[in-house]
């Protein structure tokens, strides 16, 4: 009997541990992450998910490396001083393949930020407790920054999935026409014109009205034969002047200066995160130019760039470094608050010029991974050349655009004389170079090319989309 | 219970035969070498039933034997003794330690079994083996010691090992399950190998199935060493070893450096500027790696009495390591205890408390150490007092942008370093309800908190600066908690019918919580801890498995054996879709030499043959990998609130574990009285459902870029061996060897949707890659067909010119492009094996060891620096060799100013990684008996002085520092450590080393 009953113990025991398997200790959920049904509920929830549009601006993909590389190599601005890694030097031979990391980076991040931007946009009807305005302003910033990500693709890739919201199908999406792309961007900142809050109003930094109308005429001159509504569109970018010395456009101490119109932001005291990877994740708030370009002297600028500069332009100097301090007039060929001097080989594997602009060794002896001078995406000067270019070729006033570009020409460091040529041929000509070499280095010249001189060369959609999506 | 289950083996066992004559009684004393008496022997009268242990004092007496008869004398630990009676009626036994008997009991899941009765496959490694020579942790235990276990080099000392068993057959998670005392433990690098008393490794799956869903790589069952009922033993190991590197490069020096410059790339500015620091030649493998000391000590104190028995040992472990300022110390303290209440009731303990701290090497800019320890100029002086921080360095402008980072400063100006607090244990009480009806409970835990504390101070040397001190210091909490009950019955019914059946309700559960905060502080360098405003990051992660087990082992005369088991696990990794899944699993054996045609035979001692099959799983993807939510980590500091929150990653509540079908057969073969033994394995593995990081489609911008799914399948067969003589004689001289080898070759079967699948980047390109019908992380690239010569046709290959590398135009379509990547090498060996041989001379002993894989190959990306001439850098000497129009006859291209083609991908950079290594040769001396008897009044029991050499000779025609490539080194992107395997980026090569220690016993 004795027997039995610790039998029996021992049973129920054994049973009092499987019944104390507590199997809902096997539903769990992961205490790291926000769930999305209950966000949006809070005016700084919805900004906190507008800030993160912004996020993938500032990307390896992006402004951190790989947006000057690309157009900046492509557009044949560079050439390979240093040893330039193999994806870069494809960019400068224009034979991008699909393996390319700078294509594939770029390709990952504009769509990060469109996905981003479509979080936003896509859970609209999921907004509680926020303002009306407020509501509209937010969704004003994030269909500008869609817009922008899409004009970097469009203009890149040509046809391209287009993703407007968060449904995904098995395989992707297929290719949509350069149109309706063009459609899209468009409606986006049709939206984003009427609703941003101006500049002054808006918080520094983020997109506004006046940013949402230059990149509006922006795309309708890249769209061509949308002149007459780029001409319209530019007319509305109101309170900018060129600032009075050209430099104050690539230092830190000249960001978001009135001639500003749109930024992305980086700051080397932030710095923090791992520079050579940057994801759109954590703090990664630094740029790769500085070092890329006249750090490690990876790319100088072509002959033919340095060529394009008029005798005594001082944007030469301000865009360049030298060895030659009478190079094409007065060269800056001292750097570290003039402590110190570029002799020869010590500015890169040849003695040409190197680039100045956006590099920060007027201050310092020597450049980091960690460069924290924001990227301008648009300043009042492209506009103005930008309204000169609408305005002949939406059939205008030749003196009005020649206007525009002696603006350009006269600002207090450039002072060159005016042009005076006529025909829009020739004023178009003349436009073409005041662009090249006023903003050489800022990402303008391949789309340029492509209106000028109807270059088509487009980059191959990456790796990094084909091996997933089977309906391209 | 082990002794009690041998008793009954050997009753099942021992053939019948009976043999009547005179009877007498016999009595005598069971002692050990050192002449302690053993209680609790067993001595048994061969071919009868009858049988009795001895007592406390060793003291054992039989009634009613006859003359003729033979008694058996066995004992765990113990060679057993077989004795004639004769006249004798007072017979005193010494027993002496073997190794071999511990090889008897095998730990399997959830129990214990003899060697004899196994029917899956199952390595055992002994404490002697473990101790034998001077290593540092379970996996250089398991190294070469076990067929089919592979272990890589692992880096600095305390880094985590790479191991695998049976090759590789997942993209994932790879390690095996680590089963510590009965309890599944998160790791082993803690654990102090002398406290081992063997390791048991389930390679199989009808043995590793009993632990479902987490045993598909293979379980490792590791046994602590336990105390012996007797008089209490004190032992004390101690050695010290100094290591050094066993192979350098050939760097440039600073005259070839200059010579090289100034044909290719032209001489910095700073042969003009300032020409008297060029003169300075610096050799920076000296400065990196030094000879360095390791000492390790070991105490343990054991015994017991008829209720109790215990074990207690502390271990102290100071490992300098052979690159500057890195190291690692480990003190270790462990308490095994069992009572006994009455005499059925057990409770014991297991209780392991570990504190180590470990110097890591740094790293920077994706770059390893040893890659800027390659590409410092030699002019470089190693300090620079008028620099920040006091260290030399390149000049953006003096330098022509070189820019590789001093790696002494790199590696000694900070401060990294991880502290590991670890407690392992477990509880455990068993009741014998009734004979062979065992009730157990037992509770595990397993706590460990590892502190990562790094202190980088600011310095400017040049092109490389850091302008503000970096603080960063994370903590990573890991709980487990492991509850089981369990059931176990035995019987034997009608003589021979066996039968065990086994019950087992398990919940396991795991908390990791992981805090660290970190920042910069530009106004001091004093300050080696976070203050002020910084960035904080805090992570939870939670993983539930509660699972129900069931197994029943039947076998008839110890001839006929088979085994059936099912594991039923419920996940809290997989959604609810894939929650539960069942791991069934069944095996059989068929004894030959226990037929009656064999059992009489002289030369065939043991002959069995086993099968089996059974289901396992992996679930060693992430915690909530199923699930995805929004982070809160898109960051804009241009804002006021700088904070970005967006959606992440796409969900998968589909998810489930890989599942893993294996089937293995194998023979066990001892001839000459098991003086010759040979064990063969055959399996094939079948994994399914295998979880690919699948990419998701960029243009969905979801953030993250892989969605985990049950993608792929990989199948995996092999042949295992292992073979050992032992020349048993009564002479002084006795010898053994024994072999094992271990092929493994796995093959992706399936890919799903995927055409492949590639990893492991290297200046911007994939090395690896997976594709269905291939071997598993292959190298990928061109192929190369020597140099291009003047007057070649370079048409085919744009930017090419004689001097150039010459790829293969695999297509014929007269371009080279990525169309023409082909596979360029396997990272798999195809055979891995071990060989030692064992020498006794009187007082000496001497033991030999090798160990190596052959057949795969290794991509060195070192030759990327060494020979790549694709920057201003520091080169190997190979680049004084390079094609020029008068150096033609070279395989080193020519240097390159307008392209780097050259360092494409290719199987320029692969090579063949077979090696064999002498791992270990030692020679000991032990004092005699004699000698002992007078030394202390008697006091030692052993005293034993030996030397060892470890590494002492690698064949190898590897180029690199060491062939032995861990995966530790794993790049941004990759899956697993697992996926970097081949991948040479500059490891920490294994030291030689010379050791002189001593084991004394009282």
């Amino acid at each position: 009997m004795k027997k039995i009953k610790i039998i029996i113990a021992g049973l129920i025991t054994v049973i009092g541990i499987t019944i104390s398997c507590d199997e809902s200790g096997l539903e769990l959920t992961n205490p790291n992450q926000l769930s999305s049904e209950t966000f949006f509920k809070s005016s700084a929830q919805l900004e906190s998910a507008v800030t993160s549009c912004y996020a993938y601006l500032q990307a390896t993909g992006n402004y951190a490396r790989y947006q000057f590389y690309i157009n900046d190599n492509i557009a044949g601005e560079n050439y390979a001083a240093g040893n330039l890694e193999a994806d870069k030097v494809q960019m400068i031979n224009r034979d991008i393949d699909e393996a390319n990391n700078g294509n594939n980076q770029f390709w990952q991040h504009n769509y990060q930020g469109i996905g981003r931007c479509n979080f936003v946009i896509s859970n609209e009807v999921n907004f509680e407790n926020i303002d009306a305005a407020e509501i509209k302003a937010r969704l004003a910033e994030s269909r500008f920054l869609r817009a922008l990500f899409y004009f970097h693709l469009v203009t890149h890739y040509g046809e391209i999935p287009l993703v407007l919201d968060l449904e995904t199908v098995v395989g992707g999406l297929g290719k949509s026409s350069v149109e309706e792309i063009y459609a899209s961007i468009i409606t986006d900142l049709n939206f984003a014109t009427s609703n941003l809050l101006s500049k002054g109003v808006q918080e520094q930094g983020r997109a506004t009205s006046g940013a949402a109308w230059a990149l509006l005429g922006k795309v309708y001159l890249q769209m061509g034969g949308k002149d007459a509504e780029a001409k319209t569109a530019l007319a509305n970018v109101t309170g900018y002047s060129l600032v009075a010395d050209y430099r104050d456009n690539f230092t830190v101490a000249g960001e978001h200066n009135d001639e500003s119109l749109f930024e992305v932001h980086y700051d080397e005291s932030t710095g923090g995160g791992d520079s050579w990877t940057q994801d759109g994740r954590g703090n990664s708030e630094t740029s790769f130019r500085a070092m890329e370009y006249t750090g490690w002297y990876n790319v100088k600028p072509t002959e033919a760039l340095l060529d394009e500069y008029e005798d005594n332009d001082t944007r030469y100097a301000a865009n360049f470094y030298s060895i030659d301090a009478s190079d094409n007039g007065t060269m800056t060929n001292t750097y570290n608050n003039g402590t110190q001097t570029f002799i020869s080989g010590g500015i890169g594997p040849d003695d040409n010029p190197a680039w100045r602009k956006y590099q920060n060794l007027d201050n310092r002896g020597s450049e980091t991974t960690d460069s924290g001078i924001n990227a301008r995406v648009i300043r009042y000067a492209d506009v103005l050349l930008m309204k000169a270019e609408a305005e002949i070729r939406s059939g205008g006033t030749e003196s009005v655009a020649l206007a525009y570009i002696n603006e350009v020409r006269a600002r207090t460091s450039v002072g060159l004389p005016a042009i005076l040529v006529s025909g829009s041929s020739a004023i178009l000509d003349a436009i073409k170079h005041e662009r090249w070499v006023e903003l050489a280095g800022e990402q303008s010249r391949y789309y340029d090319l492509q209106r000028f001189d109807g270059f088509s060369y487009l980059m191959p959609i990456p790796n990094i989309e084909l091996q997933a999506n089977t309906n391209l | 219970m082990n002794k009690m289950k041998i008793t009954f083996i050997t009753l099942v066992l021992i053939c019948t035969q009976s043999v009547f004559s005179q009877t007498k009684s016999i009595s005598g004393v069971v002692t050990d070498e050192s002449n302690s008496p053993l209680p609790g022997v067993s001595v048994l009268v061969i071919g009868t039933s009858i049988g009795v242990t001895s007592d406390f004092d060793g003291n054992f007496t039989i009634p009613n034997i006859s003359a003729s008869s033979e008694i058996e004398v066995s004992y765990v630990g113990m060679e057993t003794q077989i004795i004639k009676v004769g006249s004798q009626t007072q017979i005193n036994i010494s027993l002496k330690e073997s190794a071999e008997s511990l090889s008897e009991v095998v730990v399997i899941g959830y129990g214990t079994t003899s060697r004899k009765l196994v029917t899956g496959a199952i390595s055992s490694v002994s404490a002697e083996t473990i101790v034998s020579r001077p290593i540092t942790s379970v996996d250089q235990a398991l190294q070469g010691n076990a067929s089919g276990v592979t272990v890589s080099n692992a880096g600095s000392p305390g880094s985590t090992p790479q191991v695998q068993i049976r090759g590789l057959g997942t993209f994932g998670n790879s390690q095996p399950l680590y089963v510590i005392d009965g309890v599944v433990s998160g790791g082993i690098s803690e654990i102090n190998p002398n406290d081992i008393e063997s390791i048991d490794i389930l390679k199989d799956a009808s043995t590793a199935a009993i632990y479902g869903s987490r045993a598909s790589n293979g379980v490792v069952m590791i046994t602590t060493k336990k105390g012996r009922v007797g008089k209490t033993k004190i032992s004390v190991d101690t050695y010290i070893s100094t290591q050094s590197v066993s192979k350098k490069l050939d760097l440039l020096n600073s005259a070839q450096f200059e010579t090289f410059a100034s044909e290719t790339y032209g001489l910095p500015n700073r042969y003009t500027v300032d020409p008297e620091s060029t003169k300075i030649d610096t050799d920076w493998q000296d400065e990196i790696f030094r000879s360095a000391i390791m000492s390790n000590t070991n105490v343990n104190v054991s015994g017991g009495s008829e209720t109790a028995i215990f074990n207690l040992s502390a271990g102290y472990l100071d490992q300098e390591g052979i690159v500057i300022n890195t190291g690692f110390k480990r003190a270790s303290i462990r308490a095994n205890s069992e009572f006994k209440v009455g005499n059925r009731f057990k409770i014991g303990e297991t209780l392991a408390i570990s504190d180590s701290e470990k110097l890591n090497e740094e790293e920077n800019g994706d770059r390893t150490l040893l890659e800027h320890m390659i590409k410092s100029l030699p002019y470089t002086p190693v300090y620079n007092a008028e620099n920040p921080g006091g260290f030399g360095g390149t000049d953006s402008t003096l330098d022509n942008g070189s820019d590789a980072e001093n790696p002494v400063r790199l590696q000694t100006i900070s401060n990294n370093v991880t502290e590991t607090m670890k407690v392992l244990g477990s509880l455990y009480a068993s009741y014998e309800i009734i004979d062979g009806l065992d009730l157990k409970f037992q509770y595990g835990f397993d706590r460990s908190t590892t502190q990562n504390n790094i202190h980088r101070p600011s310095f400017d040397e040049g092109i490389n600066e850091r302008t503000a001190a970096y603080v960063g210091q994370s903590t990573s909490v890991f709980n487990s908690d492991t509850y089981t009950g369990s059931i176990n019955y035995k019987k034997t019914f009608a003589e021979n019918h066996n039968f065990e059946a086994l019950f087992v309700a398990e919940e396991f559960s795991t908390l990791i919580r992981i805090n660290s905060v970190q920042n910069e502080n530009p106004l001091t360098d004093a300050v080696p801890v976070v203050q002020g405003e910084a960035q904080a990051n805090n992570q939870l992660y939670e993983y539930d498995l509660v699972s129900y087990i069931g197994r029943l082992k039947y076998n008839y005369a110890g001839k006929y054996l088979i085994s059936a088991s099912l594991r039923t696990d419920g996940s809290s990794r997989f959604g609810e879709n894939n929650r539960w899944g069942s791991f069934p699993a069944m095996s059989f054996g068929w004894i030959i030499s226990e037929e009656g045609f064999l059992s009489d035979s002289d030369i065939i001692s043991n002959l069995k043959l086993r099968g089996s099959w059974g289901v396992t799983g992996n679930d060693g993807s992430t915690d909530y990998a199923y699930s995805s939510g929004l982070i809160s980590g898109y960051n804009y500091t241009g804002f006021s609130s700088s904070t970005g929150v967006s959606n992440f990653g796409a969900s998968n509540p589909d998810l489930k574990w890989e599942e893993s079908t294996q089937t293995n057969f194998g023979f066990d073969l001892g001839l000459l009285n098991n003086a010759l033994t040979l064990s063969m394995e055959y399996y094939n593995v079948d994994n399914n459902d295998v979880i690919v990081p699948i990419p998701n489609v960029a243009s969905y911008g979801l953030g993250e870029s892989f969605t985990q799914r049950n993608g792929a399948s990989v199948n995996t067969t092999g042949f295992e061996m292992s073979l050992g003589y032992s020349h048993q004689s009564s002479s002084d001289f006795s010898w053994s060897v024994n072999v094992n080898l271990g092929t493994a070759k796995n093959e992706a079967t399936d890919l799903g949707e995927l055409e492949f699948i590639e990893s492991n980047t290297f200046e911007g390109e994939n090395l690896s890659r997976i594709e269905e019908g291939e071997s598993l992380f292959y190298f990928y690239g061109y192929e190369t067909d020597g140099l291009f010569q003047q007057g070649d046709d370079t048409s085919t290959q744009p930017n090419a010119s004689a001097g150039d590398v010459r790829f293969v135009d695999q297509n014929n379509d007269g371009v080279i492009d990525s169309e023409d990547n082909v596979k360029i090498g396997n990272p798999f060996p195809t055979l891995t094996y071990g060989v030692s041989l064992n020498a006794n001379y009187k007082q000496f002993d001497a033991s030999l060891f090798f160990n190596g894989v052959s057949g795969n190959d290794i991509y060195n990306t070192n030759i990327y620096d060494l020979e790549g001439m694709t920057r201003l850098f520091n080169s190997g000497t190979a680049v004084l060799d390079r094609w020029t129009p008068t150096n033609t006859n070279t395989t080193v291209p020519r240097y390159t100013g307008d392209h780097s083609d050259n360092v494409n991908r290719s199987d320029r950079f692969v090579e063949d990684g077979s090696y064999a290594k002498l791992r270990n040769f030692t020679i000991g001396y032990s004092l005699s008996e004699a000698v002992l008897g007078k030394m202390a009044k008697g006091a030692f029991s052993k005293i034993r002085l030996y030397a060892t050499g470890q590494n002492l000779l690698t064949l190898t025609s590897y180029s690199g520092l060491d062939p032995e490539i861990g995966g530790s080194t794993v790049s941004p992107g990759q899956q697993s450590a697992a996926a970097g395997i081949g991948i040479d980026r500059g490891v920490y090569p294994e030291p030689i080393s010379f050791t002189l220690g001593v084991q004394i016993a009282f």
